[in-house]
């Protein structure tokens, strides 16, 4: 089975452009007529490999009430069934390989998601795509995707609950970048959204949206590689904080991926750890910050003593706020 | 430990109009018995976290009675006469009805209503303090509420969390978290809960039930394979009783 649907010239099936110039009623009932009319061209118009997942979806209680099964391509069947067994909660994929089902979950999100709104349970079926993708998978590819569709049923008033958990059940701070892009909206409904997202990223209070996605694309830079996904969402908490900072690994500079820790940097997050949480987000900063504008600089701080890593920290936290 | 008005408090103290009951007494011996020091402006501001606490736990019993059905926000349903069902599943409180007439009417016909565990917690919480506060009190301060999930707190239900807290106390809400989910059913990535005492917890879509019931139940949603058990987090919900000890009726238990 190719997977041949999200790549190479686009045009536009013929049924897809039904869709968007049509209601889904009138559109069904287009389909039908054109099947009385001619059976084989309204086949081969179901079965067009640039078909969208969308039109898959609506014209799907036709494809039954015509017995259209067996004349499906073999891709159109095997997504129905996926699409079946999602509504119905059953692990979809049965008689495929791992790579077909990552591939029509994938197409049904890519192709699907120009469709906001269609109907809730349509709505589910790409949230549950997007969850298997990004939690069975680790697909990242699909995560700008999913960010629009979070937004754009935002603006509609719709269900974004289990759609931005899956965004950042990904693990993947490139998730904030994507959210923070979205202050820079003309669309305030865009720019309260993603105010919303990133509660959790602390910030000076101010209400202009650019100065705050100067802010968090900061913050990002400064905090990523030691950011680590703590899985909270607004199912327990009004202000879930997804990715919290491992201060620990930002004061000694070594990101949340490298290699096991040291004795000797072993011993100083021991130390470090019993430090009240002000002066560890201090010294995590100023770490950073050393590091940033000199290796050997850095050495001979993270060298010292504590207290005097701390004294060091508070003169250039003086210095820096005044 | 209690410390109130300034005075550490070594007996049980009388408060003026009001005497505990046998769960709010059990609270009181756990706060004075706690290596904890809690810290209160006055008899009157204790009294008042003791009788929401106690409202908190009669409110998660009678939810669990109610016959409110669990349903995805997808499926949520809600009686018209009093709700409006949003498009992303919420409740919101019909403009032409009073807002304690609406939060009784899903403890009085609890099987037209369906929803998610955190949905039950908010309907909890108002429900809690329609019963410690004047109608008018209560009508005046949540005049337009709005059940989802957490996301949109009203600010007058004076909620907070912490990510961890010296005991456990009745009234609490906990957070029993899955993380090895099955991505099909999302809606069980964790449950939310009350805690009712005596090992007991109450979780919308669970039931009443105790800690390892809950677990057990998540864990039945896990992906295959999986090998981390759900568990109960350390985080805990409380609110800001000097806050609402203002809105309180006063006397009664």
């Amino acid at each position: 089975m190719p997977d041949n649907r999200i790549q190479g010239t686009r045009r536009t099936a013929w049924l897809d452009d039904m869709r968007k110039s049509h209601s889904y009623e009138e559109m069904r009932d287009m389909f039908q007529r054109l099947y009385r009319d001619d059976a084989i061209q309204a086949i081969n118009m179901l079965n067009d490999e640039k078909l969208s997942f969308a039109t898959l979806h609506v014209l799907r209680p036709e494809i039954i009430k015509l017995s259209l099964w067996g004349s499906l391509s073999d891709w159109n069947r095997k997504t129905l069934e996926v699409e079946k067994d999602l509504l119905a909660r059953r692990h979809p994929g049965r008689g495929m390989t791992g790579d077909e089902l990552r591939a029509i979950l994938k197409w049904m999100l890519q192709s699907g998601s120009d469709e906001v709104g269609l109907s809730e349970e349509y709505d589910a079926i790409l949230d549950l795509a997007a969850l298997l993708l990004i939690k069975e998978y680790r697909e990242t590819d699909i995560l700008p995707l999913l960010v629009d569709i979070i937004f754009r049923r935002h603006r509609m008033g719709l269900n974004t609950h289990d759609a931005e958990w899956a965004l950042f059940e990904s693990g993947t701070p490139e998730c904030i970048a994507m959210i923070a892009r979205r202050l820079l909206s003309q669309d305030a409904r865009d720019v309260s959204m993603a105010r919303r997202l990133l509660k959790f990223i602390p910030r000076p209070e101010q209400d202009d949206a650019a100065a705050q996605y100067q802010w968090v694309m900061q913050w990002l830079g400064r905090n990523r590689r030691y950011l680590a996904y703590t899985g909270e969402s607004n199912q327990k908490c009004s202000a879930p904080r997804p990715f919290q900072v491992v201060l620990e690994r930002k004061y000694l500079q070594r990101a949340l991926d490298a290699e096991e820790l040291l004795p000797e940097e072993e011993a100083a997050v021991a130390a470090f750890s019993q430090l009240p949480s002000e002066d560890k987000e201090l010294l995590s900063e100023y770490s950073h910050y050393l590091r940033a504008t000199g290796g050997a600089q850095w050495r001979r701080w993270m060298q010292s003593s504590l207290e005097e890593q701390i004294a060091a920290a508070r003169r250039w936290q003086g210095v820096r706020y005044v | 430990m209690i410390v109130a008005g300034g005075q550490t408090l070594s007996t049980t103290p009388v408060f003026d109009g009001f005497v505990p009951d046998t769960l709010q007494a059990d609270i009181l011996k756990t706060l004075m018995n706690s290596s904890h020091t809690y810290r209160y402006e006055s008899l009157s501001h204790l009294a008042a976290e003791l009788k929401i606490r106690g409202s908190v736990v009669t409110a998660s019993r009678d939810l669990a009675h109610s016959g409110l059905k669990f349903k995805v926000f997808r499926d949520s349903v809600a009686n018209p006469d009093y709700w409006r069902r949003t498009p992303e599943g919420g409740f919101a409180l019909r403009g032409d009805v009073l807002p304690s007439d609406a939060v009784l009417d899903i403890y009085q016909n609890g099987s037209k209503y369906g929803t998610e565990c955190a949905t039950a917690m908010l309907i909890v919480l108002y429900k809690a303090m329609l019963d410690v506060m004047p109608v008018d009190t209560f009508n005046r301060l949540y005049a337009d509420i709005y059940l989802m999930d957490w996301k949109q707190i009203d600010r007058d239900l004076a909620l907070y969390m912490r990510d961890s807290a010296a005991d456990l106390l009745p009234g609490d809400a906990r957070y029993f978290k899955n993380p090895d989910v099955d991505p099909l059913t999302p809606e069980w990535q964790g449950e939310n809960v009350y805690y009712l005492g005596g090992g007991r917890y109450y979780g919308h879509g669970m039931g009443i039930a105790d800690a390892d019931t809950i677990i057990r139940n998540l864990n039945r949603h896990r992906k295959s394979g999986s090998t981390r058990t759900a568990y109960l987090d350390d985080s805990v919900k409380r609110q800001d009783y000097l806050l609402l000890s203002r809105y309180l009726k006063r006397g009664g238990g």
